[in-house]
């Protein structure tokens, strides 16, 4: 009975202790993107220029909630180019270069396996707006459209403890952003590698 | 603790820096280059054959310039060369028989152009006398609408008589016979790269219409 007294106390503690050591997070993340569907259609080429900022508050053990904004720039260099005018009977030469920035605004949910104060695998997502810009360019030129989208971001990841308040955190997330405004549904992969740190 | 949080905060911005390193977009000035050509839905080329050309390109908002410059040069040869390489007949002034088509040659000089009536001035004489002759003078460009400083433009115009009203204003409508234009932009300093860059733009303009080919 002393012995099984004994583990259940041990058991409050850690559990309790675990809990007040990772109550909120938040990370920053390098990202590299792999664009699909229309994106890849208007910029096929992956992107090495993008991150993330997150913030999560676990509101049990298991389960985090919180919010995530981000930048990823797409870029083609397609190089010397002859276009019809839009609209008109001719043509354009130049250069070409295409640009796709976005920025996803988003609110979070994680669920975490594994125990606190250990490797956590999650699998969450996001879902909230995503603000895209794109460019195409010849030469002097440029066609500018900027569009709001409704997002979400589903995604699987780890976070990795390296230190007592800071960790190791990867995530592969699958970005797709609605059709809005007559621009077509946009879609990405991105893995994103960074750091987490108890706040 | 802290040491290694700026350890690795520290890590991310040299990631960030590293990444923002890597050149996008134009690089050099032939980067911003661009030719673009027009051509009137109405164009009939099969039935023209031959074309002339004053040996003059018109400074539009500079007109105090009277020489030929070797910019100027470098505009007139590329462009009757090109003519010719498209197998067109070159009328020569004094000749008798008169040309299907005028190529006509312009440079944008000053930093904006909004809407306007110029003449086609500079060119006392023209279509007077013996020779063939150009279109009626005066002659019109038309609404050229925020050309920058530094743009070459090419035109083939149909090569008969435009009549104009007395007095014209904006609002007026006239059928200018422009068979076909191509600009290209970014020449300011008409040095010999910028005449190198010119000469290879005149010829895409050409290039990328194969509709005047003979």
């Amino acid at each position: 009975m002393k012995k099984i007294f004994s583990i259940l106390i041990t058991l409050v503690v850690i559990s309790g202790g675990s809990a007040l050591a990772q109550e909120n997070i938040f990370s920053l993340t390098y990202s590299m993107s792999a664009p699909a569907g229309n994106t890849a259609g208007f910029v096929g080429d992956a992107s090495f220029r993008g991150g993330a900022f997150d913030y999560r508050h676990f509101i049990n053990p298991k389960m985090s909630v919180g919010f995530s904004v981000g930048y990823h720039r797409f870029y083609q260099d397609n190089g010397f180019t002859t276009q019809p005018l839009p609209g008109g009977d001719g043509h354009i030469s130049g250069n070409n270069y295409r640009y796709v920035n976005e920025f996803p605004l988003m609110l979070t949910y994680h669920y975490y396996f594994g125990h606190q104060g250990g490797v956590r695998p999650y699998v969450g997502g996001g879902i909230g707006a995503a603000h895209y810009e794109y460019t195409d360019q010849i030469g002097s030129v440029a066609w500018v459209d900027k569009q709001w989208h409704f997002n979400i971001a589903p995604e699987v990841g780890v976070l990795v403890p390296i230190g007592r308040t800071t960790y190791f955190t990867s995530n592969i997330k699958y970005n797709y952003a609605a059709e809005a405004a007559g621009i077509p549904a946009q879609q990405y992969w991105s893995l994103n590698l960074g750091f987490a740190f108890d706040l | 603790m802290k040491f290694l949080r700026l350890k690795m905060l520290s890590l991310m911005s040299v990631l960030a820096f590293l990444t923002a390193c890597d050149p996008q977009g134009p690089q050099s000035a032939d980067d911003y280059d661009i030719v673009i050509t027009n051509v009137s839905p109405d164009a009939d080329f099969e039935n023209k054959m031959t074309f002339g050309m004053p040996w003059k390109v018109i400074h539009v908002g500079d007109t105090t310039e009277s020489e030929l410059t070797e910019m100027d040069l470098v505009i007139l040869n590329t462009v009757k060369e090109e003519m010719l390489a498209k197998n067109w007949e070159f009328i020569e002034e004094n000749d008798s028989r008169k040309p299907d088509v005028v190529a006509l040659c312009y440079s944008v000089t000053t930093t904006t152009i909004y809407t306007w009536w110029n003449w086609w001035g500079g060119y006392p004489g023209w279509g007077w006398g013996p020779g063939w002759g150009y279109p009626w003078y005066p002659y019109p460009i038309q609404g050229v609408s925020a050309y920058q400083k530094g743009t070459i433009t090419v035109e083939l115009a149909d090569n008969v008589p435009t009549q104009l009203p007395a007095t014209l204003s904006e609002d007026d409508s006239v059928a200018i016979p422009i068979l076909w234009e191509g600009l290209t932009n970014g020449f300011t300093t008409n040095d010999k790269d910028e005449q190198r860059r010119a000469e290879k733009n005149i010829r895409q303009m050409f290039e990328q219409s194969p509709y005047l080919n003979k």
